[in-house]
């Protein structure tokens, strides 16, 4: 992995360093200044082992799942990289022909030898190429006759041993150097998958077909896979006879470079070799009238718009500098390459596909077509592009997703510290009372928890790498159902663990600076004589001082230098160097900006806490996500509502304090009043929503971050109702314990003592409540998209198996073909249809918006269309009504085609764009369409057909990669060049028992034409299967929150038994049992646990409820259920309750072993 | 329960020992006390003698080495630790100089406590303990958490709590050792009122000569010995000063 959300990681793990050498060094000063605080605050840790362990389990474990989600992220991304890397070798750069011409077959183009050896020389002097190669690819249908093994589409290579000097060789599997030289014109080396596949070894026979021949082949060796051997089944022979085989004497398919230095680092010269490359086989002054055509205004201004919204930065960085080189003045070779970049040129003819450029386009198009002779393709970057781009997603993936476990996280820090000030109270309060400053409270805690981070850091990082061992173990066991060859191999890189250590550092200190800071400003009285904080109030700062602070925090370096220097003035140069180093690390501007924002805060924080500017600002965010366009975002809609709706409950508070009234009925009546408008607000359907504010909510976009934002305002909004209304809980609760006289005392105290530190207990409810709410969302809608897929054969339009032959050995007639088989027989299938499936380009003639856009193109044969039994969702008026009148009007008329739902926009307008649906004049959820008429484009030759669509097909069967464009073959065969064959058999078998064994024989009975069968419905609960076991592994991860929240409940109740050992003395005095004070400390934590997961549940299911209306309404999944996975459910939420109790039972039971004398005695 | 010999409290020969490791402090060295029911008996001596130690073992809130102790013809600390919790929830009651009330109930529940704990109902438990604030004068305070009441009040909470499930002895560890002397007054002129009406027993742990006066016997210790019993006569001398 080489990025982390745009930054490269050598960058992030340098600045990250930086800051924790900075903090570090910070510290380091602040110990040799005052040594005594530095004593005091690190004297605890080795006092209380049991303590200190706690602690650092509990502050390691954000840790651990930032860690966790880094080295799964570097595992994908270096094991796509390995494959890549491994299955390419020393290739580097591979040049195909880019003009289509004469004798071209389907799908391929050739280069003659004659211009291969012209390139050849003049390569061949470059020292940055060592290595050129002419071949012939091919794929073929293979059998060992011996075993009976096929191999549908084996890979055909012929290369020219001669030249192979500069790859560097092919090795044998068994060992050693494979000689090419002295290959027979009937001899083969394959590779290792090969010889896997068709269980043949060195001295075994292959027989391939070609057209309606057959050939017979030695094998005399087999090779390492890799390089020329390739990754999948590959057979390789020489030039010459690979030439001879396909009758394509004196022609080759690519030829293929290797750049000097070895398979890694020949890649260093990727860029300038591709470069030069396109520049040599391109036309200049083609170019140079491309360069002058495109210096367009109307364009330039297109273009820039697309790099801005061009995803990635690569993709922005290669349109900048086109950008830059039609503007130069002179055209300069960085252009042509860029305009000879397949990608590129389509992306520019894209942006000339308007109304407005429509005669700069019609000559763009011709002049690209004769640009480039040959098109270079970067191979080997392309890969390392993908491994990167897999690895930064996977990563941003779970760390987004665990957004919630790491927040439980810090909060977890900040508990922890905020308890442990607690405990140390009245020593605090002692030293404060005898002349200690608040910063020096703040040192002596950022000391032991400095002390906890570096620890923790470490064993956290460790553990999260073991954490993702586990997790990539897991998704082997998962990829291995569907691909064989593709295993992640478990590494991790230098700069991932370093910045995974040095955030869980920079994490927990900045978590623990907050909470010392926090702690600091203790009442001395209170502290001293342990009295509640509340008891005695203190007088916040007024607002002069407030800005005045805010003003110091923008100065905030030049004031530090200005003291460093006071200090060297005076001589004193320790404090000198801290306060230069103070201003360095303020420089950062991270922690300056953050410094500011805070003071900003404090500044506001009491009107926030007056409740009307939290209004202001709640309703303001909710005008902007109404009115401006950019912010018209469902997250900062409904988080606008949730502050607003606060912001009034806080309002009402400050009124109601000017009266009389009780501040507990008080509080309980606005608190509660406001929480629950935040729930109901939440929990209301879209649909309810739409229907009260109409076009507001209609436009607003949603996306993940609804998740968080719902999560946190309605987790948020619970949790504030319950805590000032548990008390009822409580009568509920004795009410129903009243028969039990036993559990009723244990009861009492049991929640009183939760109740009596709200904020504690809120912030434990808190973490729970969040990570299982999300668990909750994911598992539902897991189950819920599963349902989706219906049975098999509704969901493949009535089809068994697929059959797929190799293009090169296409079948003529597969009935009659089947006439004359004995094992397998006409009677044997209901129906039987074929297609090929092509790449095309399509727009719609009538839209606004003129772009083509990519779309597959399903060529069907007249079988296909009859018994396809594909329910139709639209059918265009004047076609009938239903699948047979539609596929009969195709049938009769081949510019008659029919799309899948999933090529529609849900709703008209902005969120079909935004999705980048094809088609925008008819949208999937309307009731009826009128015939849409279309042009189609092959890509290549840019032919372009007129048809029409007269229906679109139910999403029910888009499975996969949904079924894109379906016409009759007729149409394309008319408008190619070269007669297509068809690819892939649909068959419907009579006996649907009997699927496997027919779907094997007709593999075998089409052997010669590369014959590859699969059982749809097998294939689709594969896919099912996967699709679940990755959900599952993901929520097993997210699961790992839940530990945080375990571990709060392990911290508080640890911290309890020291805090109330007199207390437990009095109980045990006043004839508690044992028993009884261990029930009780187990009841308390149950408590938090079984509210937690119930707040999390019902929320969940809540949310995951509406998601599921929204997704089955708006995207029209009629066949989409609500379903909860309950056992899964029940499985999560018992066996965090399971684990609550457990980190709860060793301090209960130390607490029942409290000797009641003992515990009297001390206070 | 009527008692053979007269004494709701008789120990003998009570020998306590703690060690922390490397020193071992002989706490009790073999005391004799015997306690007559009605009666208000008050333990006095220096700092370190033994008193609150005594009490402990007496209650049974801690164990003893060697000796018997007897508390209503039942010896105490043969009991099973879950007995021995039985009984002091029904037929004791517990004034700390600490008050050791549970901050977060209020000064009722705090009261009622001992009651849930033998398991009387809710409506009962809640009756006896307003009655018994009325008692102690804290009937308008029932609802306030610790936290919210003086020392003094603090203290009437505790008493009440010992007495809601009319024990047969209350122990008191320096009562108004927490308390100024206006309010100690006032706590001890509640506790020979409680003692004077219900005939509760009392024992009380001190260092005021004051309450000590207002006792019917002052049992004086040293160096973990009872060295006058406060009924005639020095009954044992310290042969060595105790470590």
């Amino acid at each position: 992995m080489e990025k982390l959300f745009g930054i490269p990681l050598p960058t992030l793990m340098f600045v990250l360093s930086g800051i924790f050498i900075a903090t570090m060094l910070v510290v380091i000063g602040m110990a040799l200044r005052n040594p005594v605080m530095l004593k005091l605050g690190i004297r605890p840790i080795s006092r209380r082992p049991g303590m200190t362990a706690l602690i650092i389990i509990g502050v390691m474990l954000s840790t651990i799942i930032i860690s966790a989600a880094f080295g799964t992220a570097d595992t994908l991304s270096y094991s796509i990289r390995d494959i890549g890397i491994n299955g390419l070798g020393t290739i580097d750069e591979i040049v195909i022909s880019a003009r289509a011409q004469e004798g071209d077959r389907f799908g391929q183009s050739f280069i003659t030898m004659k211009r291969y050896e012209q390139i050849r020389a003049d390569l061949v002097g470059d020292n940055r190429i060592d290595g050129i190669m002419p071949q012939f690819t091919q794929n073929v249908p293979a059998v060992n006759p011996a075993e009976d093994l096929s191999e549908g589409q084996l890979n055909l290579l012929g290369i020219d041993p001669s030249q192979l000097v500069g790859f560097g060789g092919m090795k044998l599997a068994s060992g050693g150097n494979a000689d090419l030289r002295n290959l027979g014109p009937n001899e083969t080396f394959i590779n290792e998958d090969a010889s896997e596949e068709l269980d043949l070894q060195s001295g075994g026979e292959l027989e391939i077909y070609v057209e309606d021949s057959a050939e017979r082949f030695r094998v005399k060796g087999v090779l390492e896979d890799g390089g020329f051997a390739g990754i999948d089944t590959t057979m390789i022979v020489t030039l010459d006879r690979a030439q001879q085989i396909f009758g394509r004497t004196g022609q080759i398919t690519s030829i293929v470079i290797s750049n000097r230095g070895d398979q890694l680092t020949g890649n260093e010269f990727s860029e300038e070799v591709t470069k030069d490359l396109r520049v040599k086989f391109t036309d200049r002054e083609t170019a140079s009238r491309l360069k002058d055509l495109l210096n367009d205004e109307v364009f330039l201004t297109a273009l820039e718009l697309e790099r801005d919204t061009a995803v990635g930065d690569d993709k922005k960085e290669e349109l900048t500098k086109l950008l830059a080189g039609i503007r130069a003045p002179e055209l300069t070779d960085d252009l042509v390459a860029s305009l000879a970049d397949v990608e590129i040129s389509e992306d520019v003819q894209n942006i000339l596909d308007s109304d407005e450029m429509r005669d700069l386009q019609r000559e763009a198009t011709t002049l690209f077509s004769e640009l480039a002779e040959m098109y270079v393709l970067d191979i080997k970057n392309d890969i390392l592009r993908g491994a990167e781009q897999a690895g930064t997603a996977i990563s941003v993936f779970f760390l987004t997703f665990s957004t919630f476990s790491i927040a439980s996280g810090i909060l977890l820090i900040f508990l922890i510290f905020v308890l442990l000030a607690g405990a140390r109270k009245s020593e605090m309060g002692m030293a404060r009372a005898v002349g200690a400053k608040r910063r020096n409270l703040i040192e002596m805690f950022v000391f032991e928890g400095t002390a906890y981070a570096l620890v923790s850091a470490a064993i956290g990082v460790l553990l999260g790498l073991a954490v993702s061992a586990l997790m990539v173990g897991t998704l082997n066991s998962i990829f291995s159902s569907f691909e064989d060859d593709f295993t992640l191999q478990l590494h991790f890189t230098l700069p991932t663990i370093a910045v995974s250590y040095c955030l869980g550092m920079i994490i927990t200190f900045a978590t623990v600076g907050l909470s010392a800071y926090r702690v600091s400003y203790l009442n001395i009285v209170a502290a001293v004589r342990n009295l509640p904080e509340n008891l005695v109030p203190t007088t916040p700062p007024g607002l002069l001082s407030r800005l005045l602070d805010v003003v110091k925090g923008i100065f905030r370096p030049a004031l530090f230098l200005w003291r460093a220097l006071r200090f060297l003035m005076r001589r004193d140069y320790v404090p000198a160097v801290l306060h230069v180093v103070f201003a360095l690390v303020w420089l950062t501007i991270v922690v300056w900006v953050a410094d500011i924002l805070i003071q900003l805060f404090k500044l506001v924080w009491p009107y926030l806490l007056q409740g009307w500017l939290l209004f202001v600002i709640g309703a303001g965010l909710t005008i902007a996500s109404a009115v401006v366009s950019p912010l018209q975002l469902a997250s900062l809609f409904g988080g606008g509502v949730s502050l607003a709706l606060a912001g009034m409950g806080l309002s009402a508070r400050a009124y109601l304090m000017k009266g009389d009234m009780p501040p507990d009925l008080r509080d309980r009546i606005v608190f509660t009043a406001a929480g629950i408008a935040i729930l109901v607000f939440w929990a209301l359907p879209s649909g309810v929503l739409e229907t009260l504010l109409g076009n507001i909510v209609e436009d607003l976009r949603g996306d993940i971050d609804i998740m968080f934002v719902s999560g946190i305002a309605m987790v948020g909004a619970a949790v504030w109702t319950v805590m000032y209304n548990a008390d009822l809980i409580l009568q509920g609760l004795h009410f129903i314990t009243g028969r039990l006289r036993q559990v009723r005392p244990v009861l009492v105290t049991a929640i009183a003592y939760p109740l009596s530190s709200k904020f504690r207990t809120g912030l434990t409810l808190a973490m729970f409540a969040l990570v299982i709410f999300t668990l909750t969302v994911m598992s539902v809608l897991t189950d819920t998209f599963g349902t989706q897929f219906v049975e098999a054969r509704v969901a493949t339009g009535g089809w068994d198996i697929e059959g797929e032959v190799n293009f090169t050995t296409p079948i003529d007639d597969i009935r009659s073909d089947i006439d004359g088989i004995d094992t397998v027989d006409i009677s044997d299938f209901e129906a039987i249809g074929g297609y090929t499936q092509i790449p095309m380009q399509v727009r719609e003639i009538e839209a606004d918006d003129q772009e083509w856009n990519r779309v597959s193109y399903l060529a069907a044969d007249d079988g296909y269309l009859e018994a396809s039994e594909y329910e139709f969702k639209l059918v265009a008026d004047g076609y009938g009504s239903n699948t047979e009148d539609v596929f009969e009007a195709m049938r009769n008329d081949s510019s008659l085609v029919v799309i899948g739902g999933s090529l529609l926009s849900d709703t008209q307008g902005e969120q079909g764009q935004q999705i980048s649906r094809v088609f925008n004049e008819v949208g999937y959820d309307d009731e009826s369409m009128s015939p849409i008429e279309i042009e189609l484009r092959e890509p290549n030759t840019r032919e372009v057909l007129n048809l029409t669509i007269i229906g679109v097909i139910d999403r029910v069967h888009d499975t996969g990669f949904g079924l894109g464009m379906i016409g009759s073959k007729s149409a394309i065969d008319e408008a190619a060049p070269f007669p297509i064959p068809i690819t892939t058999y649909r068959f419907r078998v009579t006996d649907l028992e009997e699927s496997k064994d027919t779907a094997r024989n007709i593999e075998r009975a089409f052997l010669e034409n590369g014959m590859q069968t699969v059982v749809l419905e097998e294939l689709i609960d594969e896919q099912l299967a996967a699709l679940r076991g990755f959900f599952r592994l993901f929520t097993g991860f997210m699961a790992l929150g839940l530990f945080v929240g375990i571990a709060a409940l392990g911290v508080v109740s640890t911290r309890a038994v020291v805090e109330r050992r007199q207390q437990i003395g009095m109980l045990r005095a006043v004839g508690y049992r044992r028993g009884m004070i261990q029930l009780s400390f187990l009841i308390e934590s149950s408590f938090v646990a079984v509210l937690g997961i119930v707040i999390g549940t019902v929320l969940g299911l809540v949310l995951s409820y509406n998601a599921f209306l929204d997704i089955r309404d708006e995207q029209g999944l009629d066949t989409i259920r609500y379903a909860i996975p309950w056992i899964q459910m029940v499985v999560i939420l018992g066996v965090t309750y399971f684990f609550s109790l457990l980190a709860t039972y060793i301090p209960a039971r130390q607490a029942s072993k409290v000797y009641p004398a003992e515990a009297l005695r001390y206070e | 329960m009527t008692e053979e010999n007269g004494y709701i409290v008789d120990a003998t020969g009570v020998h306590k020992t703690y060690s922390t490791g490397k020193v071992t402090v002989p706490a009790l060295r073999g005391i004799d006390l015997r306690v007559k029911r009605g009666e208000m008996v008050a333990i006095m001596g220096p700092s370190g003698c033994g008193k609150t130690t005594t009490l402990n073992c007496l209650s049974g809130l801690d164990d003893i080495d060697s000796g018997t102790v007897m508390v209503e013809n039942q010896v105490i600390h043969d009991l099973p630790d879950d007995e021995r919790s039985d009984y002091r929830a029904r037929r004791m009651g517990f004034v700390f100089q600490l008050y050791n009330l549970l901050p977060v109930l209020s000064a009722v529940e705090n009261v009622e406590m001992p009651l849930l704990v033998s398991g009387i109902s809710s409506k009962e438990a809640r009756r006896r303990s307003l009655e018994l604030l009325e008692q102690v004068g804290l009937a308008d305070r029932a609802d306030h958490i610790p936290g919210e009441l003086s020392g003094g009040q603090r203290q009437r909470v505790t008493i009440a709590r010992a007495l809601v499930n009319r024990p047969a002895i209350v122990w008191a560890d320096e009562p108004t050792g927490d308390l100024d002397s206006e309010t100690a007054h006032e706590v001890m002129d509640l506790m020979i009122q409680l003692n004077k009406d219900s005939g509760e027993t009392f024992v009380i742990v001190t260092h005021s000569r004051e309450v000590g006066e207002i006792a019917d016997r002052i049992v004086t210790m040293r160096d973990g010995l009872v060295t006058d019993d406060g009924l005639g006569g020095i009954i044992q001398e310290p042969v060595t000063a105790a470590t």
